[in-house]
């Protein structure tokens, strides 16, 4: 039996007060306002119960108020209190019920400030269903596919109503308790309900505050006291674009870093195994590339001794660039069972020369020095990896100092999981 | 992409083509007595020289 469609308006059989008729032809129960009495719909509003001492829950919205919710206009035809306690908290949200003659029957649920749009799903998951039980018996925080997105397991709400009025298409009852099993993804959330009489799963999906206000004419000032769950992060996105950055270019910092330490320069004289005794020697070599770095390097063979060698170079005008000296002393040994080596047997000079030409270097033995074999080569466009080294470091702290806003958005999202490894 | 960005990633790739460019050119990595262009002498060698003593 369905009630005539064509009826807008009704007068409370139990205390005559006027009740508007908004919720279509699938309308159970209709719940006064004024008197609390829970009247029969489908059979001529007859009294079935009276609920008397409901606290109205805090909410913006008035039933027959209607607004564009995703492009559906709705209106409120039905008010629901609800409550959780646990654990010595108190929860407390509304849920009211919204009709639209082309889209069915949905819901809208105020919590803390932020308001969220409820469906019944008519698709399923690939978890067709989760109990409290296999949460409870699960290793991991169980998860559900659905339409390419996966939802994580989120929390276990066991609510339960204490004010009612309106219409509703089934019969509510204060007292009525009901279990949801949630699991959310970045910007939905799947509930798993566990009803009195039947089992559903709905999706729930976040409205923004402004607009939802603006949709159904509420002038209300913001009261959102948290971040809900399903909250966007709506930050501008900057400190995550420059943390990328930074992140990316002490990437590429450590990479050159890496590309210089290898590059081995430009051979411009390569002098292998030189008896000390023939020393001194005068060396020449090219230089093409001035104002690049230069080194040259001297090895000797010594062990568990020192050779050390004075080295004058002169310019391609005779004058002198430098007059100094360099040492090799190489020691090893094995003292308590473990090897050890101190010095080493190569010593390098490196200098910038001013221009291109030829270049003299006249290297000598220094006296005192033990007779051995060396090898002296000269390399230009010599590189470190000091600089970018140190790019790394700046790119890599400052990228550490930038908070992330959308990750600690997410945290916030997720602290009010229930889910324990425990 | 907003300005703030642009000046970010252009300051950034400033700032690694500038550490690059000293890299390649081997800033600061002369030796001292190379630049100074006058005759130092050798403090001698020998295992304390180095400043391990047994």
């Amino acid at each position: 039996m369905t009630r005539a469609s064509e009826l807008t308006a009704i007068n409370c059989t139990n205390c005559g007060a006027g009740l508007d008729v908004l919720g279509g032809g699938r309308v159970v129960s209709h719940v006064c306002g004024y008197c609390g009495s829970v009247l029969d719909a489908q059979h001529d509003y007859k009294v079935l119960k009276q609920f008397t001492d409901m606290p109205r829950p805090t909410t913006p919205f008035r039933i027959g108020m209607s607004g564009v919710i995703n492009g559906v206009e709705f209106t409120i035809i039905g008010t629901l209190g609800k409550r959780e306690d646990y654990r010595g908290r108190t929860w407390l949200w509304t849920d009211h019920q919204l009709f639209s003659p082309t889209h069915g029957y949905a819901w809208l649920t105020v919590e803390n400030g932020h308001f969220v749009f409820t469906r019944k799903m008519r698709e399923q998951p690939n978890q067709s269903w989760i109990s409290s039980d296999l949460v409870e018996m699960s290793d991991y925080p169980p998860v559900a596919w659905f339409k390419g997105k996966s939802y994580k397991y989120f929390s276990t709400t066991t609510g339960r109503t204490v004010f009612v009025e309106g219409e509703f298409n089934w019969l509510p009852e204060v007292g009525d308790q009901n279990t949801a099993i949630a699991l959310m993804s970045d910007d939905s959330m799947l509930r798993y309900v566990d009803g009195k009489t039947e089992r559903e799963i709905e999706l729930s999906t976040y409205l923004p505050f402004e607009e939802t206000c603006t949709a159904f004419g509420l002038e209300t000032e913001n009261f959102q006291r948290d971040v809900h769950p399903l909250q966007p992060f709506t930050g501008s996105g900057n400190k995550a674009f420059v943390r990328k950055v930074f992140l990316g270019f002490a990437a590429i910092s450590l990479f050159a870093s890496v590309i210089f330490l290898m590059l081995p320069g430009t051979l411009l004289l390569s002098e292998p195994d030189i008896p000390d005794p023939s020393l001194p020697r005068i060396f020449e070599f090219q230089i093409e590339n001035p104002d690049q770095l230069t080194q040259i390097s001297i090895r000797s063979n010594v062990s568990n001794n020192w050779a050390a060698y004075t080295l004058e170079l002169t310019d391609p005008k005779g004058e002198t660039v430098f007059d100094t000296f360099r040492q090799t002393s190489y020691y090893h040994g094995r003292e308590g069972g473990e090897n050890w080596t101190e010095g080493s047997q190569r010593a390098n000079i490196r200098f910038r020369p001013t221009e291109a030409g030829t270049y003299k270097l006249n290297l000598d033995r220094e006296d005192g020095s033990v007779e051995t074999r060396i090898s002296v080569s000269v390399r230009s466009n010599i590189t470190t990896s000091l600089w970018t080294f140190l790019a790394m470091g700046f790119f890599g702290i400052a990228a550490l100092f930038i908070p992330n806003g959308k990750t600690r958005h997410n945290s916030k999202r997720w602290a009010k999981s229930d889910w324990s490894d425990d | 992409m907003n300005l703030f960005r642009i000046i970010i990633l252009a300051g950034s790739t400033f700032a690694f083509g500038g550490a690059s460019y000293l890299s390649y050119s081997g800033v600061w990595r002369e030796s001292r007595d190379a630049a100074q262009s006058v005759r130092v002498g050798s403090s001698g060698g020998g295992y304390n020289s180095s400043g391990r003593i047994k």
